[in-house]
C-alpha cells in the first residue's frame, strides 16, 4: 500500500484529534531517537573516515527530527511522551545495528528506512498541508533530510556492494518482512497472553485470593532476624 | 577468586567485576545501551567488565545475581492475589515479563555471560545493597541500612557488618516487608507530582526546596509511623500492584488535590495559592515526611547493633538532602553511601559479597574513587575527531590543557570534560561532565535553559577541592562525614559561598557538594588547581554531561553529540580541546 494511502486512510483517525496526534508525534520522536543512536553508534565503528562523518551528520539529523517530534508533541499534550507503548519504547533503543549487519547490510537497511520515511513524511505533508500547517512545514523539513539520507546511502551501498547492490537490497526487503512478520506475530501473541492473563486474574485466583486472606496478613512490623545465604551451595539456589 | 555481579530486570542494570577486594569494573548498562535506566540483562557491561579485567568467561568463578528471583516472583504472586480484582492489567504484563525470560535467569545469565549453570549464584536483594554499602566503606563494623522501594519482600532492613581477623561477615537483624515502603511511598508521590517514578525523585528533592512542609501531617495520616520505626502504608490512598507508574488512588488525590500532569509547566518560585505552590509544599511535606522516618529508623539501627558508624544503602540512601540531616541529627557518628546506591549498585555488592564472605578474601580499605567505568582510547579519539573533521586543538601537556580551560571557565563559558574511566553510579563526578564557573549570578539558568534543556528550578552541584570545602560549605561538626566524595549530601552553603557561588547553592541556601582529591578524581582536581590558580576559587559547578532524559556520555561520539546539540562553548575529550568558535 502506498504511502498516500496508508495516509488518506489514517488521517480521521491520527490527525483529527489533539491527543491521537500527539501520540503519533511522540512515537515519531522515539523512532528518530533511536535511529539517532545506530546512526551515531555507527559513526563509531566505521571504518571509512568519509562514511562515518556522514553517519555523524545523520546522526545529528535524527537527533534534531526527535528533538522537534517531540516538542510537538508536548504542544499538544505532554502526557504523550510519558505513555508511549511498548513497542514505541522499544523504537528508541539502540539496536547496534551496524556491528551487527556490516557495513553493506547496514547502509541497504538505511536505504530502505529512509525512502520509507520520505514517503511517509511527503504523503503527510499532502494530507494535512491545509489542515495543520505547522505540522506539514516540520514533515516537509524532515522529508527533505530523509532525502538526503536516501541519497548518500544509496550512493554508498553502491560504491561499497558493487554488483551485490540487488542483492543486498533485496535481502534487506526479505528481512523487513520477516521483522514485520515477526513483530505482527509478537502483537498476536501479547494479546493471547493478555486475554489468558486476565482469565486467569478472574477466574483461576480468586479462591487463592480468598484463602490468603484468611490465612495472611501483611502485618507492617520489624520481622524478627534470619540467616542469609552462608555457603556457595545456598547461594546456587533461586530462593 | 574472581567474581561478576550482575543486577538487571527492574530499573538501573549493571555489571561489576570484583578480584579478590579490588573492583576492577563496574558499569551500568545505560551508559553503553543509550537507554536512561536500562533494566535488560547488562550485556555491553559484562562484556566491558571483562574486557577491562583482561578476562575471558572461562576465568570467572563465580556470576551472582543481586537478588533471589523465585522469592521475588512470589511476592509478585501474592500480592496481586492480595490486591485482586484491582491491577488485572499489571498482573498479565507481570507474568508475560516473568514467563518470558525472568524465571529462566539462570540459563539466561549463563547463555549471556558464556559459563557454566553451577557458576551462576544469587545474592539476596538488601543483603547485595547492604554489602556494596559495607565492602566499600572504610569501617571495619557497623550498622548497615538498607531502604528502598522493595526487594524480593524487604523494604527496609538493618544489617550489622564486621570485619576481623577471622573473616568479614553481614548479618541480618531485621527487616519490613512489603507493602510497608518508604521508597514506594516516595515513588507513588513522585508520580503524583508529574514526574517519572525511578527518574524524578531527584526533581521532587528540588521541587521541596521552594515549598513549605504544609501536608506533613495529611501525609503521616496515609503511613503511620510507629515509635521503632515500624511503618504501616495505609493502602486506601496507595495501591502498588495496581500500576508501576501511578500507584497512588483518588483518595490520595481527594486528600491532597489533584495530581500534576506529566509536563506540565511548573513555574517556581510560585504564585501564593497557585498550583505550583501546592505541588512545591507536597513535596517538600514529603521530604520532610522522609527525613523524619529515616531518623526514626537510624535510631532504631543504633539501637539494635549497637555500632557508632553506619553504612546506607538502596535507592533512598541517594536522597542527598535527607543525607546531611541523617549526619547532623541521626545517632552515628560516621555515614557513609556508596556512589551507586540504587539497584546498580546491587550488582557490586553481589560481588562483594560472595568474594569477602563466601570466599573470605581480606578487605583492603574503602571505595577511593567511583570511577569504575570505561575509558576511551585517545588514538581512537584523535582518529574520530580528524575523520569527522571536527576541528581541535591537541594539547600534549594536561597542565597547559588544563590551565586553557580554566581560562575559558573564568571567563564566563560553559564546557564539559570527558576524561579517564566514566563514573559509577548516576553522578557525574568530573569523568563525563558539563563544567562551569559558579560566580556568574545567571550561569544556573543559562546551563538549565540552554544546555541541559531541563527543568528550570533544578539545582546544580559543586565541585570542590576538598581542602577548600569548608571555607565554602558547613561541616558536621564532630561527625565524620564520607558522603562528600559522590556528591551524595548537601551542605549549607557559608555566607562566603552564598555570595560569591550563587549558581551552585540552592534556594534553601545548600548545594550538594563533591569534594575532590587527588585520589578520587586527578584530572578535576588538577582542573580545580588550575581554575583556583586562575581566580583564587577552587570550586566548579558541575553536572552530568548528558542532555534532558539522556543517559550520560560514555564514548566521544556521545560527548560530541551532546555538544553539537547544545550551546555549550568548548569540550575536552581525552586531550583534544574542541571549540564552539571553531567547531
Amino acid at each position: 500500500m502506498s504511502h498516500a494511502v496508508i495516509a488518506r486512510l489514517s488521517a480521521p483517525l491520527v490527525w483529527r484529534r489533539p491527543k491521537n496526534m500527539a501520540r503519533k508525534l511522540a512515537e515519531f520522536g522515539a523512532t528518530e531517537a533511536g535511529s539517532a543512536l545506530d546512526m551515531l553508534r555507527a559513526s563509531e565503528l566505521c571504518p571509512d573516515p568519509r562514511l562515518r562523518r556522514i553517519f555523524l551528520r545523520h546522526a545529528l539529523d535524527e537527533a534534531r527530527h526527535a528533538r522537534l517530534f517531540r516538542h510537538a508533541a508536548d504542544q499538544l499534550d505532554p502526557r504523550a511522551r510519558h505513555e508511549l507503548s511498548s513497542r514505541a519504547q522499544s523504537h528508541q533503543r539502540l539496536r547496534d545495528l551496524y556491528a551487527e549487519l556490516g557495513a553493506e547490510a547496514f547502509l541497504a537497511f538505511v536505504l530502505r528506512a529512509e525512502q520509507s520515511g520520505e514517503g511517509h513524511f511527503r504523503a503527510l505533508v499532502n494530507e494535512l498541508g491545509r489542515s495543520e500547517p505547522e505540522l506539514a512545514t516540520l514533515f516537509l523539513a524532515v522529508a527533505k533530510d530523509e532525502q538526503f539520507h536516501v541519497a548518500y546511502s544509496a550512493h554508498w551501498l553502491t560504491r561499497l556492494a558493487g554488483p551485490r547492490r540487488p542483492a543486498r537490497i533485496r535481502a534487506e526487503r526479505l528481512s523487513s518482512l520477516w521483522l514485520a512478520w515477526r513483530r505482527a506475530g509478537r502483537q498476536i501473541g501479547e494479546r493471547v497472553s493478555w486475554v489468558l492473563g486476565v482469565l486467569l486474574y478472574f477466574a483461576v485466583l480468586p479462591p487463592f485470593a480468598l484463602m490468603l486472606r484468611r490465612l495472611e496478613s501483611d502485618d507492617p512490623g520489624w520481622k524478627p532476624a534470619r540467616s542469609l545465604p552462608s555457603s556457595i551451595e545456598e547461594a546456587r539456589r533461586q530462593f | 577468586m574472581k567474581v561478576l555481579g550482575v543486577s538487571a530486570y527492574f530499573h538501573d542494570a549493571a555489571a561489576a567485576l570484583v578480584e579478590g577486594s579490588e573492583i576492577l569494573a563496574a558499569a551500568q548498562e545505560e551508559r553503553f545501551s543509550r537507554t536512561k535506566h536500562d533494566a535488560e540483562l547488562p550485556l555491553r557491561s559484562i562484556r566491558f567488565c571483562l574486557e577491562q579485567s583482561g578476562l575471558e568467561a572461562r576465568d570467572l568463578d563465580a556470576v551472582v545475581f543481586y537478588e533471589k528471583p523465585l522469592r521475588k516472583f512470589e511476592r509478585i504472586l501474592v500480592s496481586h492475589l492480595r490486591g485482586l480484582p484491582r491491577g488485572a492489567g499489571q498482573f498479565t504484563r507481570a507474568i508475560g515479563t516473568w514467563l518470558g525470560d525472568r524465571l529462566w535467569i539462570r540459563d539466561e545469565i549463563a547463555k549471556a555471560v558464556g559459563c557454566p549453570k553451577d557458576r551462576v549464584l544469587f545474592s539476596e536483594h538488601h543483603l547485595s545493597h547492604a554489602a556494596s554499602a559495607f565492602f566499600s566503606s572504610p569501617f571495619d563494623s557497623a550498622a548497615i541500612v538498607t531502604v528502598d522501594g522493595v526487594g524480593e519482600t524487604a523494604t527496609t532492613s538493618i544489617f550489622r557488618g564486621e570485619t576481623n581477623s577471622s573473616g568479614s561477615k553481614i548479618e541480618l537483624l531485621s527487616e519490613l516487608h512489603y507493602p510497608h515502603s518508604i521508597g514506594l511511598l516516595y515513588s507513588a508521590l513522585t508520580a503524583y507530582l508529574g514526574f517519572e517514578v525511578n527518574e524524578g525523585e531527584y526533581k521532587v528533592m528540588g521541587l521541596a526546596a521552594y515549598g513549605k512542609p504544609r501536608f506533613l501531617d495529611a501525609l503521616a495520616s496515609t503511613c503511620r509511623v510507629g515509635s521503632n520505626a515500624e511503618l504501616e502504608v495505609d493502602r486506601r490512598y496507595y495501591s502498588w500492584s495496581r500500576s508501576a507508574t501511578q500507584s497512588f488512588t483518588s483518595r490520595l488525590e481527594a486528600l491532597l488535590g489533584p495530581a500534576r500532569t506529566p509536563g506540565t509547566p511548573l513555574v517556581l518560585p510560585a504564585a501564593p495559592g497557585s498550583a505550583a505552590e501546592r505541588y512545591a509544599d507536597i513535596a517538600a511535606s514529603l521530604q520532610a515526611f522522609t527525613e523524619l522516618y529515616l531518623l526514626s529508623l537510624l535510631e532504631e539501627a543504633k539501637c539494635r547493633t549497637g555500632e557508632s558508624k553506619l553504612a546506607l544503602a538502596g535507592g533512598v540512601a541517594l536522597n542527598a538532602v535527607a543525607n546531611r540531616r541523617l549526619i547532623e541529627e541521626g545517632p552515628f557518628q560516621s555515614l557513609f553511601v556508596q556512589p551507586a546506591a540504587g539497584d546498580a549498585g546491587g550488582a557490586l555488592g553481589a560481588a562483594q559479597w560472595v568474594s569477602h564472605v563466601l570466599d573470605g578474601a581480606p578487605r583492603a580499605g574503602g571505595l577511593k574513587s567511583a570511577l569504575l567505568g570505561r575509558a576511551e582510547d585517545p588514538a581512537h579519539v584523535a582518529r574520530y575527531l580528524d575523520d569527522c573533521h571536527i576541528p581541535h586543538r591537541r594539547f600534549d601537556d594536561r597542565g597547559a590543557l588544563f590551565r586553557e580551560v580554566a581560562r575559558s571557565l573564568a571567563s564566563g563559558q560553559v564546557g564539559a570534560m570527558s576524561r579517564g574511566r566514566f563514573e559509577w553510579g548516576p553522578r557525574a563526578l568530573g569523568a563525563r561532565s558539563i563544567l562551569a564557573d559558579p560566580r556568574g549570578p545567571s550561569t544556573r539558568d543559562r546551563v538549565n535553559r540552554k544546555i541541559k534543556l531541563r527543568e528550570p528550578f533544578r539545582p546544580f552541584a559543586p565541585a570542590v577541592l576538598a581542602e577548600d570545602a569548608s571555607r565554602w560549605f558547613e561541616p558536621v561538626p564532630g561527625r565524620e562525614d564520607l558522603t562528600t566524595a559522590f556528591m551524595c549530601s548537601v551542605a549549607p552553603a557559608t555566607l562566603e559561598a552564598q555570595r560569591e557561588l550563587p549558581a551552585v547553592v540552592h534556594v534553601d541556601g545548600t548545594a550538594r557538594l563533591q569534594t575532590v582529591t587527588k585520589e578520587g578524581s586527578a584530572d578535576l582536581y588538577a582542573l580545580l588547581e588550575a581554575f583556583r590558580d586562575e581566580t583564587g576559587i577552587g570550586v566548579l559547578l558541575n553536572t552530568s554531561l548528558n542532555l534532558k532524559d539522556e543517559p550520560i556520555a560514555a564514548t566521544v561520539a556521545d560527548a560530541y553529540s551532546v555538544f553539537a546539540r547544545s550551546e555549550l562553548d568548548f569540550l575536552v575529550v581525552e586531550d583534544a580541546l574542541i571549540e564552539r568558535s571553531t567547531a
